[in-house]
This record gives C-alpha cells, sequence and structure tokens, in this order.
C-alpha cells in the first residue's frame, strides 16, 4: 500500500517529458589519457554518491551495476564526427549480508574485492588506473579526436520490476554528465 | 442522405482489429515479461510503451467514435439514438464485469504476492543469518586469540625471518595465508598453504589504517571462488623504537559452514531482494492488468460502437427509406445485405415500395387519364355552343365553358370557386340571371326547364335554361345549368307569327270593312229620305255607327298592320334629352293640365337610335300616361334620363330614361303581360301602345320594366345600349313577353 500514491504518479509522469531534477551525485573529476607503446591509456578519477534508494536497494540485496562509459571520436569537419572506439567497464556492486560485506566485480577483468564500507567500494571505483581504451593502429595521427567518459547506474542491469520505476524516478537516474577531453598524439 | 451513407456501416474495421491483435501480442508479452524476466525482462519498458501508445491510437479511433456519434445525436441523425442507448447497455454490460473482476484480480494479485512475504519466514530468515553470524563470531574471537598470539611470537622476529616463522606458525594454525606487512603496509612475508600464491590477499588501505590506529580488524570475508573466510588482521608490537608491524592471517571457514553459511546468506539475500521488489512486481502486476483492463474496456467500447454501427445500419436504412418514400421516393430501393429478420425487414420494405411505386404509376395513369378526359370535355363543352355551368351543393361555381362566357357576356373563369351569389352580387348584370338560377337550384329538382328574359351584356337576352342534379361524389354532387340563347330564335318565331296575324288581318277583316261601309252608306242614301222622320233618325244612328266603327276597325288594323311591319331603323346620333322635350313641347298646354317636369342629365351622350321611332316611343307613353291620369286632379310626369357607366364586368354603358306618372299605377294582375298586343284596362285602348314601345325598345338592343313606384304612380324604365352595333342587330328582333 506504501507504493499506491508512486503508482500513481508513475501514470502522470509517463505523460511528462523526462528529465533529472535530482542534485547530480555522479561525476567524471578528472581523467588522465597517456600513450604507453601503442596503446592509449587513462586513469579516471570519479565520485559516485548513491541515492538513498540506490542505497536502500543494495543493502535489499539488489546488485548495482555502475558503467564506465569511454568513446573516442574522430571530428570530421563535413560529416558527423565518427567514433572509433568505445569502451563499457562494468563494476556490479552487492552487499554481502552474512559478512556486511561490499563485494565489488568488475565484469571486464572478472577480479573481486569485497570492502567493509560502501565508500570504500565506491572509493575503489572512483580510482581508476590504466585503463587501455585504445590502439594507435585504429587511427591516424593527421586526425583530431577527442575522448568523453561518463559514470552511470546501469538502469537495465536492474531487476524488472524496479526497472519500470527507475527509468521514471530522478532517484534512480544516475550518470554522470560527459567529461571531454582531446586526444594528443 | 446518399447511397454512400446507406452502405456505410462497416469500413474501418480491420486497422482496429489489427491494432487489437496487436495489442494483445504486446500484452502477451508483457505478461511474459513480468513473469520470465529472464527471457523477456528486457523487452518489459518496451513493450509497456508500445501498449500504452497502442492504447492512446485505439482510444483515438473510440474518441472520433464517440464524436462522431455525438455530431450525429446533436443533429438528431436517424439512428443516432438507438446507437447511444445501445452503445450505453453494451458498455455498462461490459464494465460492470470487468471491473468486478478487475478488482478481485488485482485484490488477489496483492494478496497473493504479499503471501509470499511471510513475516514468521523473514524473521526465520533473518534468524538463520543472525545464527550463522553468531556461528561465525565464536570461530572469529577463537581465531582472533590465536592470531594475536601469532602476533607475539612475531614481535621479536627481525623481518629478514620472518617468512620461516610465519611459515611455522601457519603450520600450526588453522590459518591457510599468514602475511606479514610493515607498518606502511610492505610485504615482509607470507606464508601460504598453497605454494603458487605470489600474490598475496592483500588488505585493503582502510584496514591498515583500522589496525594502525591500534585496532584489530577481523571481518568473514566472502573471498570469490574460495567459499568465506575470517580475515583477520593485527598489529605486531614493535620492540626498540621502530614502527609495529601487521600481522594478517585468512582462515577458512569449514567446509560444511562455508555451505550453510552460503545458503543462508543467498536465501536472505534473495528474500530481502523480493521482498524489497514486492512492491514494484505487484505494481507491475497491477499495471500490466490495467493495461488488460483499459484495453478490454477500449475493445469493448470499440465493439459497441461496431456493434451499435452493425445493428443500427438496417434500422438507419430503413428510416432513410421510409423517409424518402414518404416524401414520394418510390423508387428507393434499399440495400440487402444480410439475411436475418432485419435482411427481411428490409426486403418487405423493398417490396412494399415497389408495390406503392405500382399503385402510384396507376394513380398517375388514370389521373392522366381523368386529365385527358376533362380536356375531352372542355374541348367538348368549348365547341358546345350552348352556355355549360356547373355549381356545387353549396352554389360554388365548378365549372363555366366558354360559350357560357359569350352568352353572358361575362368572363368567368376568373369566378370559378366563387359563389353563385356573390357572383351576382358582383356583376349587376348577371343580378337576375343570377337570382333566377339560385331559385331553380334551391327549389332542389332533379331536372328543370325554363325561360328567363334578362337584359344582359348584349342586351335583352332570352335565354332557356336546362338544369339537372349531379349524381355522384355523394351530398357534394351539384348541379349542372345548360342554357341556350334563343332570343333570335324567339324573334324569328314571332316575326313568323305576327306576319302571319297581319296577313290574316289584311285578308280576313280588312277587307270585308269596305263593303260593309259602302253597304251602309248606300243604304243610309237611298232609305233616309224615304223614311218617317222617326225610322230616319234610327237609320241615320244605325248606319252612322257602322260607317263609324268600319273607320275604327279600319284604323285598329292599319296600326296593327303597322306594328307587325318590321320597319328598316334609319340610325343617327341622337340627343334624347332633346327630343324628350320637343315631343313634351306638343302637349304642353292640353286639356288634362298636366304638369311635365324632366330632370336631365346633361352631360348624356348621343345614342345612336332612330329619332322616328323614338318620338313614336315617347308619344305612346305619353298617351298612356295622360290616358291614365285623366281622373287625377294634379297630373305630373317626370322624364328622368341618365348615363350608366360601364362597371368592371364588362357591362356597356347605357343610358336610361325613367317616365313616372302620379296616376293610379299599373294594375297588378296585368302586370305580367302588359306589354302583350291586345292588352288594356282602357275601354278606348287598342291594346297595341305598350307593346309597340317595347318592341321600339327591343329594336334598339335596349329593355324596359314597368313597376309602381312608391307614391302609386306608374313607372317605365328604358335602358338603351350606347353601343348601337348591337343595337342594329337588334333592331331585327321581335319582342318578347316578360
Amino acid at each position: 500500500m506504501n507504493y499506491r500514491i508512486p503508482q500513481y504518479l508513475f501514470l502522470i509522469l509517463l505523460l511528462l517529458p523526462l528529465q533529472s531534477f535530482a542534485e547530480q551525485k555522479f561525476s567524471v573529476d578528472d581523467v588522465a589519457g597517456a600513450w604507453r607503446g601503442e596503446i592509449y591509456h587513462v586513469d579516471v578519477t570519479l565520485t559516485s554518491v548513491l541515492s538513498d534508494k540506490a542505497i536502500e536497494a543494495l543493502h535489499k540485496g539488489v546488485a548495482l551495476t555502475l558503467v564506465l562509459d569511454v568513446e573516442v571520436t574522430r571530428s570530421r569537419r563535413y560529416w558527423p564526427d565518427k567514433q572509433v572506439a568505445s569502451l563499457a567497464q562494468r563494476y556490479v556492486l552487492r552487499y554481502h549480508a552474512l559478512s556486511d560485506q561490499y563485494l565489488i566485480e568488475n565484469l571486464n577483468s572478472g577480479v573481486k574485492e569485497s570492502f567493509s564500507s560502501l565508500q570504500v567500494a565506491l572509493d575503489l571505483i572512483g580510482d581508476i588506473h590504466d585503463l587501455p581504451i585504445l590502439d594507435r593502429r585504429s587511427i591516424q595521427p593527421t586526425e583530431r579526436y577527442y575522448a568523453r567518459a561518463r559514470i552511470r547506474l546501469d538502469l537495465d542491469a536492474l531487476p524488472v520490476p524496479l526497472r519500470m520505476f527507475a527509468y521514471f524516478i530522478s532517484e534512480w537516474q544516475l550518470s554522470s554528465d560527459w567529461y571531454i577531453w582531446t586526444l594528443r598524439m | 442522405m446518399d447511397t454512400q451513407n446507406v452502405k456505410r456501416g462497416t469500413s474501418g474495421v480491420w486497422p482496429v482489429v489489427l491494432l487489437l491483435a496487436l495489442l494483445g501480442v504486446s500484452l502477451y508479452l508483457l505478461h511474459h515479461a513480468t513473469q520470465d524476466p529472464e527471457k523477456f525482462g528486457d523487452l518489459y519498458p518496451i513493450l509497456s510503451l508500445v501498449a500504452i501508445v497502442e492504447l492512446i491510437v485505439l482510444l483515438l479511433f473510440i474518441g472520433s467514435d464517440v464524436l462522431k456519434l455525438f455530431r450525429q445525436y446533436r443533429n438528431k441523425a436517424t439512428g443516432s439514438r438507438l446507437s447511444v442507448r445501445l452503445i450505453v447497455v453494451f458498455v455498462i454490460l461490459t464494465v460492470a464485469p470487468v471491473s468486478i473482476v478487475y478488482y478481485f484480480s488485482v485484490e488477489f494479485l496483492r494478496r497473493g504476492v504479499d503471501s509470499w512475504f511471510d513475516i514468521k519466514l523473514e524473521a526465520a530468515l533473518d534468524g538463520a543469518l543472525k545464527l550463522s553470524q553468531a556461528a561465525l563470531d565464536g570461530r572469529m574471537k577463537t581465531q582472533l586469540k590465536a592470531t594475536r598470539r601469532m602476533a607475539k611470537e612475531l614481535i621479536h622476529v627481525d623481518n629478514n625471518d620472518a617468512t620461516f616463522i610465519l611459515e611455522d606458525l601457519r603450520r600450526t594454525s588453522a590459518a591457510t595465508e599468514l602475511l606479514m606487512l610493515s607498518h606502511s603496509g610492505k610485504i615482509i612475508a607470507i606464508a601460504s598453504v598453497n605454494p603458487a600464491v605470489i600474490v598475496p590477499n592483500y588488505p585493503h588501505e582502510s584496514i591498515l589504517a583500522q589496525v594502525r590506529r591500534g585496532k584489530s580488524y577481523i571481518r568473514v570475508d566472502p573471498l570469490h571462488d574460495e567459499g568465506l573466510y575470517i580475515r583477520i588482521v593485527v598489529s605486531v608490537a614493535a620492540e626498540k623504537m621502530e614502527k609495529p608491524r601487521i600481522l594478517q592471517a585468512l582462515i577458512p571457514v569449514t567446509e560444511r559452514i562455508n555451505v550453510l553459511a552460503e545458503a543462508v546468506q543467498t536465501g536472505y539475500a534473495r528474500y530481502e531482494e523480493m521482498a524489497y521488489l514486492r512492491e514494484p512486481l505487484k505494481f507491475s502486476f497491477v499495471l500490466t492488468l490495467s493495461l488488460v483492463l483499459v484495453l478490454t474496456l477500449f475493445t469493448a467500447l470499440w465493439a459497441a460502437f461496431f456493434a451499435a454501427r452493425r445493428l443500427v445500419e438496417p434500422v438507419r436504412v430503413l428510416a432513410i427509406g421510409v423517409r424518402q418514400v414518404s416524401s414520394g421516393e418510390y423508387g428507393w430501393r434499399l440495400p440487402l445485405q444480410r439475411k436475418d429478420e432485419l435482411g427481411y425487414l428490409v426486403e418487405s420494405f423493398n417490396d412494399m415500395t415497389e408495390k406503392l411505386a405500382q399503385s402510384r404509376d396507376e394513380a398517375e395513369q388514370s389521373q392522366q387519364r381523368a386529365e385527358r378526359q376533362k380536356v375531352y370535355l372542355e374541348a367538348v363543352l368549348t365547341r358546345l355552343s350552348s352556355g355549360v355551368l356547373v355549381l356545387d351543393r353549396e352554389l360554388f361555381l365548378r365549372t363555366a365553358n366558354q360559350a357560357a362566357c359569350q352568352i353572358l357576356g361575362v368572363k368567368l373563369e376568373g369566378f370559378i370557386g366563387t359563389h353563385w351569389q356573390e357572383i351576382g352580387e358582383k356583376i349587376p348584370l348577371l343580378s337576375s340571371f343570377s337570382e333566377f338560377i339560385t331559385e331553380q337550384v334551391v327549389r332542389g329538382e332533379s331536372e328543370w326547364r325554363d325561360e328567363i328574359t334578362f337584359f344582359g351584356a348584349s342586351g335583352r337576352q332570352v335565354l332557356m335554361c336546362r338544369g339537372a342534379a349531379l349524381l355522384g361524389e355523394g351530398d357534394r354532387a351539384g348541379v349542372v345549368i345548360v342554357f341556350d340563347d334563343i332570343t333570335s330564335l324567339i324573334q324569328v318565331q314571332r316575326d313568323a307569327a305576327w306576319g302571319e296575324v297581319a296577313r290574316r288581318l289584311a285578308h280576313e277583316i280588312k277587307n270585308p270593312l269596305t263593303p260593309i261601309q259602302l253597304s251602309a252608306e248606300r243604304l243610309r242614301h237611298k232609305y233616309l229620305n224615304k223614311m218617317d222622320p222617326e225610322d230616319a233618325v234610327v237609320l241615320d244612328k244605325a248606319t252612322h255607327t257602322i260607317v263609324q266603327q268600319v273607320g275604327a276597325m279600319k284604323e285598329m288594323v292599319e296600326a296593327f298592320s303597322d306594328y307587325a311591319r318590321t320597319p328598316v331603323l334609319n340610325v343617327k346620333p341622337l340627343n334624347l334629352n332633346q327630343l324628350i322635350e320637343e315631343v313634351v313641347e306638343l302637349y304642353q298646354g292640353g286639356a288634362q293640365n298636366i304638369r311635365w317636369l324632366t330632370n336631365f342629365d346633361t352631360s348624356l351622350p348621343k345614342m345612336k337610335a332612330d329619332d322616328a321611332r323614338i318620338r313614336q316611343l315617347l308619344h305612346n307613353l305619353i298617351k298612356n300616361a295622360s290616358e291614365a291620369m285623366t281622373e287625377i286632379e294634379h297630373p305630373v310626369v317626370t322624364f328622368t334620363t341618365q348615363q350608366l357607366k360601364k362597371n368592371n364586368f364588362d357591362v356597356m354603358d347605357m343610358i336610361e330614361m325613367i317616365i313616372e306618372d302620379n296616376g293610379p299605377g299599373l294594375p297588378k294582375d296585368m302586370k305580367g303581360e302588359l306589354f302583350e298586343p291586345y292588352v288594356t284596362n282602357k275601354p278606348k285602348g287598342s291594346g297595341l301602345g305598350l307593346a309597340v314601345v317595347k318592341k321600339i325598345v327591343e329594336e334598339h338592343g335596349g329593355i324596359i320594366q314597368a313597376n309602381n313606384n312608391e307614391k302609386g304612380g306608374a313607372c317605365f324604365t328604358i335602358r338603351f345600349p350606347l353601343d348601337h352595333e348591337l343595337s342594329v342587330i337588334d333592331s331585327q328582333r321581335m319582342f318578347a313577353n316578360e
């Protein structure tokens, strides 16, 4: 019965333009990119503060997937810019009730770690080092490239019943703005 | 209402049916998405949106239908009320059960979902978790003590010897891995049950920081792929001025506990997640159910519209047909689309209109026949020389043929449908004819035959009228009057009769008179002187009387001969006033001392007449008057003339002359035969005076009437038509009795 009002609100929200009016809790603070040999690596510093709703869901056993999107785009003068590389680094955050631990699994590398506090766990995600994103062979040195990165909560990975709410409730719409930088050759 | 409108009714079905099918599929998938998130989960939001969009489209369809129906209802279109009623009934019949089912489904769903989450079960799971934690806690405390003991043993161990000591310690303890770190976190030594492990399970910086603050760290750590471990991190007390080092021990939980704890953890986590997702889940179900409800309602609504249209269509078409038929369009055929009762109705309607059309055609044909007969009859009537009038029972004029108009000299076409007496009042010329006809009709005889003389448009006319009651049409039957102008006929007859009389008189009466006279004179000559004086006186008297009477007889015969003779009129313009004055002058100062008064219309136009005949007319009338007033003390004769102007009803201009006296008046018993020859009440009258007067009047196309005026004297009214062409023709006429 507690959800009576949100249910109706949901129907009303359906008719409203989708817009997030929650305070921005995810942000990409800094990106440092560098060539190591033929591979372009980035170090990303993120801030991820989960909303109360997300924390509640996490504590109730819902796994949250945080995604770091990194895209490299070639800027073109007369054509729309072309994306040359993209990477989605996925972290699944779980709460282990028995041990009161927060588990983070990097889906890309398969590395799993446990933390005694949520903040510590999020700090781990927020400090990414040496993420390889681009091979020099896939770019042309004469062109201009720029890259962008963001951190977001993957709503599609939420359980289906929750997903319907998450799409339309701002507390679930956790995503940073794109952090854009130019690639130096 | 055109045919296109009539044929409409089943159009626009397929798009909506398609839409409904699509909607059904969407809802089916939606349902499965709710049931089996793994398979269709990703589709759920899209499906929801698609279903909602489809519903909106369906709503638009229905909205357009509603709007259309509303307009039809407002314009009071045929069948719209029935449609509304049907739709309302349909909707009520659908909404009520569906709403009930929906309500109970939602309730059932809520209770069903809620029933999964039992408080006791939750408490049990919670208890299981706590129990697991408690079980682990005991082991953790034991292990903490053991680890602290190991840390004490390591106090004096040099960094370089640490690896061996650590290995020894590990062997004697339950730990699978012992790791010794410097204060800064640098690895000093590692002892693992698995010699292949090179990279140790390094504690997180936050744990190290906690230990550095002098607080031991002990936690169950779900080391991935390896089950539960107890991670214990303690500080190794430092000797001298060195900073304390850190020891980490990883102690595995026994296999059995590990499995049980993992089961408890999984079950608990799953239950918690389910409990947390309970409301969203219920909402998803309710949403699906609501979508199904709305879809059902919309489908029912649309089906109601469709069914109403299908049901009302034949009725509407029938109504249109009836309207068409009532407006006289019998050729209207309704499209036969179905074979049910309504189809039978439509078929019957078509039969009916066909029969109506047939009977209308027959009616038209018979009407045409009647028209033709009427035209035929009119043609016959027009060519008939007799006048024909038809009056209905209320005496309204129904028919008047051309001959009737010609004979009466009045255009009667404009008076068709007018009351006969009204016509008489409007046309003074016809007043006497009208009265006469009215009298005859009112008498109510089925057939009658009579003659009338009246002063018509062409002067004096004698009409032979025959009337017959019309049969048929019940009591609306009227009377048909056929009349002929027999004025000329009578004249000819009278001409012949009087000619015969004149010839007889000449031969039979006039001829013996001379021998009688001569014989009487001879007797007188021969015997008067030879007789005794006494006898001589007798003879003288007798012969004198014979001669005198024979003379009188001769005069009478002469006068009669004069009367019978038809003179040729010498017509000239005549001033009637002047002529009257001239004639009256001759009688001024006579023995009777009559006063002659004149009341002339000075603007009287000249009439065309034979002045000798008119003079004789005046003489005869004056003589008649003076003879009538012999015993009157102060005899007065008044002459009045005036012109009667032509009025609206084609009556010609006339001159009227009235001669009145103050004598004893006309004897009532003689009034009918006043103008007949040899009719007189005077001892000395020949009886021809007034007959001659009448003859002269008729010669001039005029008419004479004789009345007694209010004071008792006789009054003769004579009217002459001013148009003398007719008078000339009339001059051939003889006179007729009144």
